[in-house]
This record gives C-alpha cells, sequence and structure tokens, in this order.
C-alpha cells in the first residue's frame, strides 16, 4: 500500500444541542486514504459523511481526535494556516452548484489558479483542465447557461486545476442523472490517473461504490 | 388571501420593513406640506394685519359703509342702506367683534347761548352712535334724554376732550337757525353731560374718534325720531355710517379668496356699490393672496424632488421584493394562478402596507411640519418657534394621493413579474439585459433637456427678477431643469461607472489580489442590479449639496444684503426740533436745528461705537445736470468704518482707502459710479449739491465707488400700469466736519456698532421712553424677519426636511440592498471560503464593492451637487429676491455644512459596513455552503 494522505485517529466532531447534551456526528473515527486512489465515503443522509469530510478538508475542526496532513498533524492548525492549505493544496467539488456565477467556466477554473498564487501558464492550464472534462468548447460559457452536469464537470476542472494533492468531493452526484453520474465517476478515475491526485467523495448511491479503490461506510458517525 | 398576503409578509419582514419606511416617510412627506402650509400662511396673515395695526397704530379690519343723506333729497333713510350692509356682513362671514353704527347731521353753525368770550356761533355735528353709552363714564352731568325736552330742547353730552377743545359746557345752548324741525321751528341743542371713553385704545374709539371733533351726541333714539322719524322729511342731509370691526384672526387662509372675490362682487353692483369705505384690509388681503401664491407655488415645488425619490424607494423595495418571490410567483403560476390573481394579491398587500403606514405616517407629518416651522437653516431648528398644528381637509386630500401613488408604485412592477412561469423564468435569470434607460440615452436626453432650459433661463434672467418683483412665481420649469440636471448627470456617472471599472479592471486584471478580481469581476457582471443603489446615492449627495447651498445663499444673501442696507447695527435719528414755525412766521429769521445730546448714545452699555451718519436724502444737484435728486452722506470716516462693514472685493480699493482719503481733505467727496458713467464727471471735478433748506456744499472728487452701505445703485419702481422700472440713484459722501460748518447742525442719523445684539440700547430705550426716534433699523430684527419669513423659512424647512428622508432613504436602501446582496452570495462566500478565501479577503472583497458602488456614488455626487448649485442657484435665488438686492449674489456653500454632510454620511455608511460585517462574521462556512446533512 501507499503512504496515507490522509489519516485520522479517534476523530470526533460533535455539536452541543438544546438540553446542554452534545449530539455525536462523527464518533471515533480512525482511517487511512492512500496517496493517488478514488476513495468512496459512503452513508445515508444523517450519517456524518459530510461533517468528517468537512474535516478532512480542513473546513472544519475535530472535538476530538487527530488528522494527519501528509505526516502532519493539522488539527490545532490556526485559520490561516489551514486556509492556506485550502488553496494551495486541496480542491473542492460540491453538491450544489458551487461555482461562481459571475464568472464564465475559464474564469472560474482560472481563479482557482489565482487564489492557488499561480501566475504561470493560466490560460493553458484552464484550457487542458476544460479540455479534460470535455467542456473545451464550452469555456466562455456562464454558469447559468450550463447544465447540472456541464457545471459539475466545470466544477471538477476547477478542483483539478492548480494539481492540489487531493480533492474533496461532498455529493457531487446528488443532482445528476445517473448517466451523468457514472460520467462524472470516469472523470474522476481518469483525473486520478492522469493528474496523480487524490480524490475523497461522499455518496449516498450503493451502485457507485464500485468504482472506489477504497470504500469506507459510515453510519451514525461511526466506521462500519 | 388576507391570510396568504400576511403570511407572505410574515416572511419577509426586513423587505416590509422598508416598504413601511418608504410607505410612512411618503405619507408624512405629503401630509407635512398641506399641515405647514395652513399653519405658517395662518400665521403669515394674522402678522400681515398685525404688522399693519402696528405701522399705522390702527385696527386694521374694519368694514364700513357710509350713506349720506343730502337735504330735500328723495332719500328716505337709512333702514335699506343698513339691511343691506348687516346682509354683506353676514355674506362675507368673518366673525364681527364689535358693530357701530353712527349717524351724523352735517356740520352746521349753531348760535351760542350764553355766548363766551365774544363766540357766537360754533359749528357742531349732531350725533347719534349706537351703544354708546356703553363705552363711556360721565364726567359731569347726565345721559341725553330719548326725546326733545319739554321747551323743545335736544339734549345732548360732548367728550371732555371735546368739551376742553370746543370750550362747551354743561348748560349751553345752540340754535341751528337754518335747520327746522317738522314744526318749523329751528333745532335747538342743550348739553346735559360730559363723558369720557372707558377704555380709549380700542377698536371701538377708533371707528368712532375718526368722525370726531365737534360731535355733539344725542341719544340714537332721539336722533331717529326726529330726524329719520316718518315726519322727518327731507330737511337734513345726515350721515350713516356702519363700521363692523373684523376680528382679523379669526380670517381663515382658506377665507382670503372666497372673501376678495365677495368684495370684489359687492363693489361692482348692488346697493352698496360707492358706499364701501376701503378698507385696509383689502390691500392687506389681496397682497397676502399673492404672496402666499408665490410661497405655495415655490414650496410645492421643492418637494417634488423628495416625492419622486420616495416613489423611486419604494419601486427599487418592491422590485426587490418580487425577484426575491419570483420563484414563488412563478410556481403559482405553473400551478393554474391566473395573473389577476397574482396582481390582486400584490395590490391587496400595497393597500395593506399603505393604510398600514398612514397611521404612522400622518403623525409623522405633524412632527414635520413642526420641524418645518422651527427651522432657521438648513439642518439647524431653534426650538423656540411653534406652529400650530391644524389638520384640515386638505391634508386627506395629499394624503390619499399620497396613498394612490405608493400603491401604483408597489403594484405595478407585478405586472411583468405575474407574466413569467417557472420555465420562463430561468431563461429570464441567465441574460443580462441593458436597462431600458441606457438603451434609450434617457441620461443624455435628461441633460440636454435641462441644459436647454439652463441656458434659455440664463439668457432672460434679468426679466425674470422683474417678474418676481412683480409677484409672479418663479418658473417652476426652472427646478425642474435643476432637478432634471441633476437625474440625468446622475444616470450619466451611472453608465461610467461600470465603464470606469471595466477600464481599471482589464488594466489590471492580472495584478490584483483573486479577492479584488472576484470583486471588480462581481460589480461588472451584476451592474444592472446596482444601478438604482447607486443613483439613490448620488442623488442624496448631490441633492444634499445644492440643498445646503440654496439654503445658505438664499437666507446669507438676505441678511448680508439688509446689512448693507442699514449700514449698521443699528441706526436710528432722533426728533429733531428748529424754529421752523417762526421761520414760517417772519422769514428774516435763520432756520436753526437743536442738536440733541448725541453723548448718550456712546454711553449706552453694549453700545462699542456710536457714530454721526448724515443722510440728506432731497439733496439736488447744483450745475451740470442741475437739479437732479441726490443722495448726500457725511460720515466721520473713523467712526464709519468702526460701525459698518464691507464685504471684501466689492470696491477696487480697499474701503479703508476709500475713508483715509475722505478724511485727508475736508472738502473731499466720494460719490457713486453712475455719476462718472452717467453724469460724466471726473476724478477731480468740483460737485455742487444743496441740501433741501437750500444750503449749499462744495466738494472735489476723490474716488468713484460702486457699493457702498445703504447705497442702491438703481431702485426698482413700480409703474402705475404695474410694471416695473429702474430709477438711478446718486449718492454723495462727503465729511461730516466739513457739512456741519456749511450747514450747521443739521439732523443726522445716529449709527451703532453694538456688542450684546442691541439688549443694552433696548433696556436704555425703555428706561427713556420720553426719546422721540423717528427712524429705528435693527439689524437683528431684520434678520429675525428674513429667517422666519415664510418662504424662507418654508424653503430652509422643506429642504432640509427633503435632506434627511433622502438620507433616510438611502441609508435603508443601502443596507437593505447590501444585506440582501450578501444573504443571496451567502453560498458563494462559502465556496469562496473553502477555496481558500480568507475572512479578511472576503472582507475586502466587499470593501471593493462598497468602494466601486459607494465611494463612486459620493465622489460623483458631490461633482454633481457642486455643479448643479454653481449652475442654477444664482437663478433660483432670484425667486427670493427682494427689490433692494444690491450686493452680487454670492454662491455660499459653508465648507461646515459640507462636512457636517458627508460625516453624516460617512456615519450612514459605517452603521452599514458595521452591520455588513457582523453578517460576514457570523457566517459559517459549513451552513453557508449547506454541507450540512439537512
Amino acid at each position: 500500500m501507499k503512504d496515507a494522505i490522509i489519516k485520522t485517529v479517534d476523530v470526533t466532531r460533535s455539536f452541543p444541542i438544546a438540553g446542554g447534551r452534545n449530539f455525536v456526528a462523527v464518533d471515533k473515527v480512525s482511517m487511512q486514504i492512500p496517496e493517488g486512489c478514488l476513495a468512496i465515503l459512503r452513508g445515508r443522509s444523517g450519517s456524518g459523511k459530510t461533517t468528517l469530510l468537512n474535516m478532512l478538508g480542513a473546513l472544519d475542526m475535530p472535538t476530538g481526535g487527530e488528522i494527519f496532513f501528509m505526516g502532519e498533524d493539522i488539527t490545532g492548525w490556526q485559520e490561516a494556516r489551514r486556509e492556506r492549505l485550502r488553496r494551495e493544496k486541496i480542491g473542492f467539488v460540491f453538491q450544489s452548484v458551487s461555482l461562481i456565477p459571475m464568472m464564465s467556466a475559464f474564469e472560474n477554473v482560472e481563479f482557482a489558479l489565482r487564489m492557488a498564487g499561480i501566475k504561470k501558464k493560466r490560460k493553458e492550464r484552464c484550457e487542458e483542465c476544460l479540455k479534460m472534462v470535455g467542456l473545451g468548447g464550452r469555456m466562455h460559457h456562464m454558469p447559468q447557461e450550463m447544465s447540472g452536469g456541464e457545471q459539475q464537470r466545470v466544477a471538477i476542472a476547477r478542483a483539478v486545476a492548480h494539481r492540489p494533492s487531493i480533492i474533496f468531493a461532498d455529493e457531487p452526484t446528488a443532482e445528476l442523472d445517473s448517466a451523468t453520474s457514472i460520467s462524472v465517476i470516469n472523470l474522476f478515475k481518469e483525473m486520478v490517473e492522469k493528474e496523480k491526485v487524490t480524490i475523497v467523495m461522499t455518496t449516498h448511491d450503493t451502485s457507485l461504490m464500485g468504482a472506489g479503490n477504497v470504500v469506507y461506510e459510515l453510519e451514525d458517525g461511526k466506521l462500519i | 388571501m388576507f391570510s396568504l398576503m400576511l403570511h407572505k409578509l410574515m416572511h419577509k419582514k426586513w423587505m416590509v420593513l422598508c416598504l413601511l419606511i418608504g410607505n410612512i416617510l411618503l405619507m408624512a412627506v405629503a401630509a407635512s406640506y398641506p399641515l405647514y402650509r395652513v399653519s405658517s400662511f395662518q400665521k403669515m396673515l394674522t402678522d400681515e394685519f398685525v404688522q399693519y395695526g402696528e405701522e399705522n397704530r390702527c385696527w386694521p379690519a374694519v368694514f364700513t359703509v357710509n350713506h349720506t343723506i343730502v337735504k330735500g333729497g328723495r332719500d328716505n333713510g337709512f333702514a335699506q342702506v343698513e339691511e343691506e350692509a348687516l346682509k354683506a356682513v353676514e355674506m362675507l362671514a368673518v366673525p364681527v367683534k364689535e358693530a357701530v353704527t353712527i349717524y351724523q347731521l352735517v356740520s352746521q353753525k349753531a348760535a351760542i347761548y350764553p355766548a363766551r368770550d365774544g363766540e357766537t356761533e360754533k359749528r357742531l355735528s349732531v350725533t347719534a352712535i349706537l351703544g354708546l353709552e356703553e363705552h363711556v363714564e360721565l364726567l359731569q352731568g347726565r345721559f341725553p334724554d330719548d326725546s326733545l325736552d319739554e321747551e323743545g330742547f335736544l339734549e345732548v353730552m360732548v367728550s371732555d376732550t371735546t368739551m376742553v377743545g370746543q370750550d362747551i359746557l354743561i348748560g349751553d345752548e345752540y340754535t341751528f337757525e337754518r335747520s327746522q324741525l317738522p314744526d318749523d321751528s329751528p333745532l335747538k341743542l342743550r348739553v346735559v353731560g360730559v363723558f369720557r371713553p372707558i377704555e380709549e385704545n380700542t377698536p371701538y374709539w377708533e371707528v368712532v374718534s375718526e368722525k370726531s371733533g365737534n360731535q355733539v351726541m344725542a341719544s340714537i333714539t332721539a336722533f331717529q325720531d326726529i330726524f329719520l322719524g316718518a315726519d322727518a322729511g327731507n330737511r337734513f342731509s345726515m350721515n350713516g355710517s356702519w363700521s363692523f370691526i373684523w376680528d382679523y384672526e379669526q380670517i381663515e387662509t382658506s377665507d382670503v379668496k372666497p372673501l376678495l372675490h365677495k368684495l370684489d362682487g359687492l363693489g361692482r353692483s348692488g346697493m352698496l356699490k360707492d358706499r364701501i369705505e376701503e378698507g385696509a384690509y383689502l390691500q392687506i388681503l389681496s397682497d397676502y393672496s399673492s404672496k402666499a401664491n408665490r410661497i405655495e407655488a415655490t414650496l410645492l415645488i421643492l418637494q417634488v424632488p423628495v416625492l419622486l425619490l420616495l416613489c423611486a424607494f419604494l419601486y427599487m423595495i418592491a422590485g426587490q421584493m418580487l425577484q426575491m418571490e419570483q420563484n414563488e410567483i412563478s410556481l403559482m403560476r405553473s400551478r393554474g394562478a391566473s395573473k389577476r390573481q397574482i396582481i390582486s394579491l400584490y395590490f391587496l398587500q400595497s393597500v395593506f402596507l399603505g393604510l398600514v403606514s398612514l397611521i404612522a405616517g400622518i403623525p409623522l407629518g405633524a412632527v414635520f411640519c413642526k420641524m418645518l416651522g422651527s427651522s432657521t437653516a438648513f439642518l439647524e431648528f431653534s426650538s423656540t418657534r411653534n406652529l400650530e398644528i391644524r389638520f384640515t381637509l386638505d391634508v386627506v386630500l395629499y394624503v390619499a394621493a399620497a396613498l394612490i401613488l405608493s400603491i401604483m408604485v408597489t403594484t405595478i412592477p407585478v405586472i411583468s413579474y405575474s407574466r413569467v412561469s417557472i420555465v420562463n423564468l430561468k431563461q429570464r435569470q441567465s441574460r443580462q439585459k441593458k436597462t431600458l434607460w441606457k438603451k434609450m440615452y434617457l441620461d443624455l436626453i435628461l441633460l440636454a433637456i435641462s441644459l436647454y432650459g439652463f441656458y434659455s433661463f440664463k439668457r432672460v434672467s434679468g426679466r425674470m427678477v422683474e417678474e418676481v418683483l412683480s409677484g409672479q412665481t418663479l418658473d417652476p420649469l426652472l427646478y425642474v431643469s435643476f432637478s432634471l440636471f441633476m437625474l440625468g448627470a446622475g444616470l450619466l456617472f451611472v453608465r461610467l461607472q461600470p465603464f470606469l471599472i471595466k477600464c481599471f479592471f482589464s488594466l489590471f486584471k492580472n495584478h490584483i489580489k483573486p479577492s479584488t478580481y472576484a470583486s471588480l469581476l462581481g460589480t461588472i457582471r451584476t451592474e444592472k442590479k446596482q444601478e438604482f443603489i447607486i443613483l439613490f446615492m448620488v442623488l442624496t449627495v448631490a441633492v444634499g449639496i445644492s440643498n445646503t447651498t440654496i439654503a445658505r445663499t438664499i437666507v446669507l444673501n438676505a441678511v448680508n444684503n439688509t446689512r448693507h442696507m442699514v449700514g449698521a447695527d443699528i441706526a436710528l435719528k432722533e426728533k429733531w426740533y428748529s424754529n421752523r414755525g417762526s421761520v414760517v412766521r417772519d422769514s428774516s429769521l435763520e432756520l436753526i436745528y437743536y442738536e440733541p445730546d448725541f453723548g448718550r448714545f456712546q454711553v449706552i452699555p453694549g453700545v462699542e461705537t456710536a457714530t454721526k451718519v448724515l443722510v440728506e436724502d432731497e439733496g439736488i444737484l447744483v450745475g451740470g445736470n442741475d437739479g437732479s435728486a441726490v443722495t448726500v452722506m457725511g460720515i466721520k470716516a473713523n467712526g464709519f468704518y468702526q460701525v459698518t462693514t464691507m464685504q471684501e472685493n466689492l470696491l477696487p480699493y480697499s474701503y479703508e482707502e476709500y475713508l483715509s482719503v475722505l478724511a485727508a481733505d475736508s472738502q473731499a467727496v466720494i460719490v457713486s459710479e453712475n455719476f462718472l458713467i452717467k453724469q460724466g464727471y471726473r476724478l477731480g471735478d468740483t460737485i455742487v449739491y444743496r441740501n433741501i433748506d437750500g444750503k449749499e456744499g462744495v466738494g472735489y472728487i476723490y474716488g468713484f465707488f460702486t457699493y457702498w452701505p445703504t447705497y442702491q445703485p438703481t431702485r426698482y419702481v413700480t409703474g402705475q400700469d404695474g410694471s416695473v422700472q429702474t430709477e438711478d440713484e446718486y449718492l454723495i459722501v462727503a465729511n461730516f466736519a466739513y457739512l456741519q460748518e456749511k450747514w450747521g447742525d443739521y439732523p443726522y442719523e445716529v449709527w451703532l456698532k453694538t456688542s450684546d445684539g442691541g439688549e443694552g440700547f433696548y433696556n436704555w430705550l425703555k428706561e427713556n421712553p420720553a426719546l422721540a426716534l423717528t427712524k429705528l433699523s435693527d439689524m437683528t430684527v431684520y434678520e429675525e424677519k428674513i429667517i422666519f419669513d415664510t418662504m424662507f423659512q418654508g424653503t430652509n424647512g422643506i429642504l432640509s426636511m427633503s435632506f434627511i428622508v433622502i438620507l433616510l432613504l438611502c441609508c435603508v436602501g443601502y443596507l437593505i440592498y447590501w444585506i440582501m446582496s450578501i444573504r443571496s452570495r451567502e453560498l458563494l462566500f462559502g465556496v469562496l471560503r473553502a477555496m481558500g478565501m480568507r475572512k479578511k479577503e472576503i472582507t475586502w472583497l466587499l470593501i471593493v464593492e462598497q468602494i466601486c458602488s459607494g465611494l463612486f456614488a459620493i465622489v460623483s455626487g458631490g461633482i454633481i451637487g457642486i455643479l448643479s448649485s454653481r449652475m442654477f442657484v444664482p437663478m433660483i435665488q432670484q425667486a427670493y429676491a427682494a427689490s433692494e438686492q444690491v450686493l452680487p449674489l454670492n454662491l455660499i456653500t459653508r465648507n461646515s455644512d459640507i462636512i457636517q454632510l458627508f460625516a453624516i454620511i460617512s456615519v450612514v455608511l459605517c452603521i452599514c459596513l458595521v452591520v455588513l460585517g457582523r453578517i460576514i462574521s457570523r457566517m459559517n462556512i459549513s451552513s453557508a455552503l449547506k454541507l450540512g446533512e439537512d
């Protein structure tokens, strides 16, 4: 097995709820995601998979346990340091439309490069990524002028553009029909192969589980 | 449907609040105008009467009908005229304080018995006044009897003044040899009493004493029986007068026009034609009427911009609300709701909100009205003056109109939204069309129209002053051009804004931070959404600046001008006594004036400097253009310099230089420039003048001036036909000492410079009640008059109120726009945060947006405000011009006003930023992204 890009030890996330008690969304999860694979986190709605994904992606902090990103413990990092990590090493694809509405497909992808501070050959990289997701011909369309599948593919192109080490995709296929879903999954696989990137995606769709190199299943915040 | 609407409203609390604020302000502004008009005009009307009364020391509203019966004529008594007079008074419907009926025989000579001091005859007028007994007290004797006594005498009484003046005593008997009673015996009088008015200074006695002098008072019953009875025949010439003392305080402003109309009708035809005495009230009422028309038109038009902005605000908020609800609307449409149902739902909502606002709007209108009534300058209010609030039918009409307007403005946008079903909604959202006004080039069209207006008004500005002076209103189109200019320029800047950002963006897009990049790109791509709010801010600032300029300019110019015309803080002239009476009898005597003690004025507490200023305004020029009228002013250069002020840059040399040149040579004079231009005098020429007593003075011209304290180069004179003409005025300023030497002691004015606003002087005046003044001009009084003049005050008040309302709207509009804008972009910010953008950067992104919209709007609003003030305020000022506007117009924008203005706007912006900052800091990435598992 290759080195783990992400490793968690007893990661826990709880939220205070009414009555002074805590609701435990993620309960002592320990897992390892190897570099260069398509990992799938499966679970029903409410199983805690998005909470876990947010912590892995340094969007949220665990209330217990540790998370190691490329061997470093990011658990106690300051917000600024985590922001930098997100900008440079991580790409996100979200469930709902997550493109910046006032930017065209091309500008959306380019914006990720700007955010990561990449100045050289931006145009070429953007075109490359958009061609990779099959939207070479619609680069200058606005998000509103595209279908859901097309938008999601732009989001994927944007997530991969600045060559992150890892991409987190939260239910990327939830709002897509099955044929489009499959094409998105295939795109992920292609990315893992071509760009040598690790992709972690969540889904509630059991039919997609077969596509992953690594599959975790969550139920009530616990791995099963 | 009502509950559906309520439910809908509960879910849009913020938008509803905004709509309510807009509506309430609209109602309040609409209500404040008629409220203010009624109460301030009422005050103005009463003041006009009071002022006339004070100036002329008389009751200003007495309606009098006179009728004369000629001896031997066919007239058979007063009854008919009296009846008509009473009818007329009833029709005129002005409350009568008191009615005075006077019958009076034409005065005739009567033989006196017993004769005193060799006087055998006296002219007497037998008079009877209805109700006289109640107004007098007897000093001696008794009241006359109601019929002839057994000896055939008519009993009369006299007033104490008549008694002394005419030398009449109780028991005196008078016989009118030529006036025969029906039994052919002469009319005989016997004096039986002497009376004194119980209270002399009443309107009643004013009316009575007008006809007095040689009156002997008979009882009215006796008068009627003897002189007007059935068998009296037309044996006597007599006058009847029926005076009705009106309670002018009860004349309502709304009564004035009908009253004038009725009076006109009475004077034209009917029995009373030519019998109504022309009273002072007629002039007062018609003056008031034309003044009121002028003020009304001006104030109304000043309100238009704020009303328009309020409507625009409501339209904007209604539009925003619809945008938020367009999903629901299109859903309802797809589920089969008809267009009409949707429109009526929104119509109901507008009516509901309008009615709710009415409840708060009318009281707020009353508050605004009080504010208008207490304003002393732009955004300055004094609590000492209170207007009485009176609700009239007008208020209802105005508010109803505002309600209809509000309903229309908030319902109309629904029509276009109600057409959209869910299918074409998406298509609609995806396109960004150019706004209609941009396609139409409305901005350029409006600018062109306003500039056309500007230049055509500029060409005829001289005529405009004349029109205003002859009582006309300043052409409303001028204000329209003014407003259109601001609107057009505002729109132009709104058009320019994305263009400028695009330029900046395309130049620097590869050198700016990602947050700036996202912000600018966002601004460019959503320009249409921002147009409205930017326009709003531009107009707020522009209106603010031009309002403060107008307000300051009109008041300060009027004050400065008045100061110039008065000359000093206080200018007064004492009554001088002379030996004129002796001179008339004996022309060999020389006319001598007795100078009162000048030293008294110098020691009054609070008087810094007192100086003698000789003003001979009936002087005559000798030689050259012989006989033309000139004013000669004799001054003591040093004192004059201390008490007067002269605005800088008005004279070619400094004021000090003029005065020192004058002081250097006792025979030096400086004269007004029209001597040079129109009369051909040159420097060094000798000028000879004479005062009204014929004494001469000779001076050498040392200088010419265009401006001099109290000097008015041309005077507007209203001709017989109502046309306004100009007349030149000439002024010679000479040394006081020289004039004194040549003319002897000659009545001069005393000009005072005070350090306490005249308080000490007035105290001193009170302590010296015997002092007789023939002139007293007090700058403080004039200043107050200007500030509280309905025209000025209404203008100040409305401009201040408009600004406050616009500022409120701008604040609310700005805040709601940005809250909505941020709320609608929460997801976007979440995405940006997930992509690694810092909170600080998001804040920066918003700041850049604020710079692009807010700062841009403030700067361009400032430019437009200054520009439009420069262009239009000098012309608008003419509406307030007095006929004696002498000084050149100064456009006054006080830095403190501008600072205040920007401070207020900055505070508003800061509040907005704080609110927005709080929203941002509370924003949670994960919840923003809706990543939670809900």
